[in-house]
């Protein structure tokens, strides 16, 4: 029994070793193609005139699509700062997605609302509008229409943006978000370039606004937070955004454009049946499924990441808040990877489905449950006595060598490239977070993912959780 | 250092496997405080080159406005010297090129003038020209925008030789060195062009094309004609922007082009110029072109109807597109209102009863 027991110990240890070892080596390939790659196109985009896209007649029409619920308290400001984008050709369809709150009248009042007759061509099915479709009689907000519709949770909300939108490209966004104001045309510019493939999406980085100063919709000061749960995710979203989709994008595998912004080739959208309801992961799962139509039927495409900082958000400042907030990115994985599965390691689905899903499954999905096992494992082997102490405290320092090592190679890219956080003191700071980090946030994310786990086996009826947000620091205009 | 001494001892003591992990331990510590220590200069490095930029920049900008607003000849000299001296190094060339766009940019007339001659009389020229023959793309680019900024137009054939240069970035820098320095008349690197153009260049020299006084557009009838697919699409665009009613016998022959995009272009600029003559073409092969050029047509077909055309609409309403359906009984229903009237109000098309409940609102 005792011979089966060891036997079974050393497979386990077995895979952990060549797990840890594969993802020592994915992030090392993944960081220096994404750090090569942010810094090229920081040189490439230097010489950019934006200028001339922006106020072109000829520069095609995008629609900033944001779904609103409950957004009462911030609705009117966020609005206007969508509004005050320097594109051209744009307008902004706010989708109030049965708030139980006065958005709507909030809206009506502020910017001189009317109802209008609108012939609404259903391509993706949705919840019914509720008080129907409104443009301002003001000609000074022209670009925006709002609509009402009955609650159906984001993915529905965005699809009636869909259905309603006419431009040729949709951006996708939350409403809280801050939109600087060339945000629409180097969002655009891949799809305008790019000359020997159908570019279907293009996504963003998502900036942690927390502690900013922010005065009519425009960012005044950038500012490092002073609570750590904030700090700890600046550096996540650093090392996520720039030296892990950098990479994808170049290796055309990304697999997610985040929710809070992105831009999609409307018709595309449309045509794959739009945002899955079904999900709460459907920032991911819409991108997972142009790709396997782009595959299936065998246009060349592409999906681009752009690493400049132009949207700014609030990243959650509790830890009940963040859990929630993951256990959904978690829930969302699981289902998207569950619903394509039949693409991973599929030769059709070329590098989507050899590379890409497979990455996303072995090192995303199963990441916590590995971790959780291996932890489970560890323990068992304290209590059989069996633990080679030497071995395992060498093995957590070189651990956690090589990820503050990988953190400290995220900030270098961003200081070389668009360097944000200039004030003195900063870079203390943020050294003293990439130190931290393992102990404060990682744990709390491993939990969270557990629980994502638990809640999507056996809690179905989980669906969003609840984002309370404290605003945005904003100066009086 | 009894501590050290015990680290020692137990390492030296220890397997050889754990040997090496904390060898590889050691190695990551001290490459994590290298780079703690790097980044630490390295914020520091940055602050102060912005510093110095900024110092540099100041300092030009004061002596180029003394030299453009100075009545006195030797004061110019005098500075002009002082320039060219520093032109000598790298960084304060850089700067002061860098101040001279700045200024270039905010000033006009008299002043700009002086300006470009300055920048010819520094031979800052020579340095830009020097990097056209760079293997890297971003000198070359950073070169020929040198050269396009200030109007240095005797290297065109040279910039013109990397019409087709593989990078993307080179070919624009390229073209639009040509068109802003030689207006319509640059617009002949379409003769040559056989790489690609892409929708964000094309828009980008429409943008220059159109703040020119003089908008004599030269003949478009090669371009419409070229086998470059993107040679086409913005020759079409010309063909809008400038309203070349002229060129309607081109806008037939491409509606049979073979790639869709640009019988769609095609579409929409004779909507645009209103050219009743494609009409019979595309009636003739509706059912044969795209929903996307499908849709187009009859959106030309709403300022462009003739009541001939109703039976063509009349087959239409029942279309199994949205759109189609909408435009066609709108149609109907603006020029036909008793064909309308008679249409059957209990149709099991839902989105026709859509369409028409919603007309007759």
């Amino acid at each position: 029994m005792e011979v089966i027991l060891l036997k079974i110990l050393d497979i386990f240890l077995f895979i952990f070793v060549m797990y840890t070892f594969s993802v020592v080596s994915s992030y090392i390939i993944l960081g220096i193609i994404s750090t090569k790659e942010t810094v090229s196109y920081f040189k490439k985009n230097s010489f950019v005139n934006y200028k001339n896209i922006m106020s072109s007649e000829d520069s095609p029409s995008i629609s900033i699509i944001a779904p609103a619920y409950n957004e009462s308290l911030n609705v009117v400001e966020n609005v206007r700062s969508l509004l005050s984008n320097h594109y051209v050709n744009y307008d902004v369809i706010i989708v109030n997605d049965g708030s139980k709150d006065d958005s709507l009248e909030k809206l009506i009042a502020a910017y001189d609302l009317e109802k209008i007759d609108y012939l609404l061509n259903e391509q993706i099915p949705t919840q019914p509008l509720r008080e129907g479709v409104f443009k301002s009689k003001n000609p000074a907000f022209a670009k925006l229409i709002v609509v009402d519709k009955e609650n159906g949770g984001k993915s529905d909300a965005l699809n009636v943006g869909l259905n309603i939108s006419t431009s040729k490209y949709v951006a996708c966004i939350d409403v809280d978000c801050l939109l600087l104001e060339d945000a629409l045309q180097k969002l655009v510019k891949p799809f305008l370039e790019v000359t020997d493939s159908k570019v279907i999406a293009t996504g963003g980085v998502i900036r942690i606004a927390n502690s900013c100063v922010i005065k009519n919709g425009k960012m005044l000061e950038i500012n490092f937070p002073k609570k750590m749960i904030v700090r700890t995710q600046i550096l996540e979203y650093l090392r996520a955004f720039l030296l892990g989709r950098m990479a994808w994008s170049r290796l055309n595998g990304l697999l997610v454009i985040s929710g809070a912004f992105g831009m999609f080739d409307r018709k595309i959208a449309v045509d794959v049946g739009g945002y899955d309801v079904k999900t709460v992961g459907e920032d991911m799962e819409i991108i997972v499924r142009m790709r396997r139509v782009m595959e299936e039927k065998k246009i060349k495409y592409r999906v681009f990441f752009i690493p400049d900082p132009l949207c700014w958000t609030e990243a959650p400042e509790s830890y009940k808040i963040l859990i929630s907030q993951r256990n959904r990115w978690t829930r969302g994985t699981i289902e998207t990877l569950k619903k394509h599965r039949k693409m991973g390691l599929n030769p059709k689905y070329g590098k989507l489905g050899m590379i890409s899903l497979p990455y996303w499954f072995i090192y995303e999905r199963m990441a916590p449950l590995i971790e959780v096992v291996g932890l489970i494992y560890f323990i068992v082997l304290i209590y059989m006595g069996g633990v080679h102490w030497e071995y395992a405290i060498t093995f957590f320092f070189l651990a956690y060598l090589f990820t503050v090592l990988f953190s400290l190679l995220a900030i270098f890219t961003e200081e070389m490239t668009y360097n944000e956080y200039k004030k003195k003191g900063v870079g203390f700071k943020m050294i003293l977070t990439i130190l931290l980090e393992p102990f404060l946030l990682h744990p709390v994310i491993l939990y969270a993912a557990v629980r994502g786990n638990f809640d999507y086996y056996f809690n179905k009826n989980k669906k969003w959780g609840v984002m309370v947000r404290t605003g945005l620091k904003k100066e009086d205009s | 250092m009894n501590y050290i001494h015990a680290l020692e001892n137990y390492i030296n003591n220890s397997p050889l496997f754990i040997q090496v992990l904390w060898s590889f331990c050691f190695v990551l510590l001290f490459i994590f405080i290298l780079l703690v220590f790097l980044h630490s200069s390295l914020r520091g490095s940055l602050r102060k080159k912005e510093a110095i930029k900024k110092k540099y920049s100041e300092k030009y900008e004061t002596l180029l406005i003394q030299y453009l607003y100075s009545e006195e000849v030797s004061e110019q000299q005098k500075i002009v010297r002082l320039l060219n001296r520093d032109s000598g190094n790298n960084f304060k060339r850089n700067s002061i090129v860098n101040t001279l766009i700045k200024l270039k940019d905010e000033i006009s007339g008299e002043l700009e003038v002086a300006i470009l001659k300055l920048y010819d009389d520094l031979n800052l020229d020579t340095f830009a020209i020097s990097k056209l023959k760079s293997k890297n793309p971003f000198r070359m680019i950073n070169g020929i925008r040198q050269l396009n900024i200030f109007h240095v137009k005797s290297v065109h054939a040279k910039i013109l030789e990397h019409v087709n240069h593989e990078d993307r970035l080179v070919r624009k820098e390229v073209q639009l060195y040509l068109v802003k320095l030689f207006q319509f008349e640059g617009l002949f690197f379409l003769d040559k062009l056989e790489a690609p153009l892409s929708e964000w260049n094309q828009i980008q020299l429409l943008e220059i094309l159109k703040k020119f006084d003089n908008q004599d557009i030269p003949d478009v009838t090669a371009w419409l004609k070229s086998t470059n697919k993107f040679v086409v699409l913005f020759a079409l665009k010309l063909v809008r922007v400038y309203n070349l009613y002229e060129k309607e016998k081109s806008l037939i022959d491409l509606l049979s082009h073979e790639d869709q995009k640009v019988r769609l272009e095609t579409i929409i600029t004779a909507t645009h110029l209103q050219q009743l003559s494609i009409k019979s073409v595309i009636i003739s092969k509706f059912e044969d072109i795209s929903l996307e050029e499908q849709i187009a047509f009859l959106n030309f077909l709403k300022i462009a109807y003739e009541p001939a055309e109703v039976d063509f609409i009349h087959t239409h309403i029942y279309h199994t597109d949205f759109d189609i359906k909408r435009i066609a009984l709108d149609l109907l229903k603006s020029n036909h209102k008793e064909l309308y009237d008679s249409l059957d109000c209990n149709s099991e098309d839902k989105d026709f009863m859509k369409i028409l409940n919603f007309m007759n609102a």
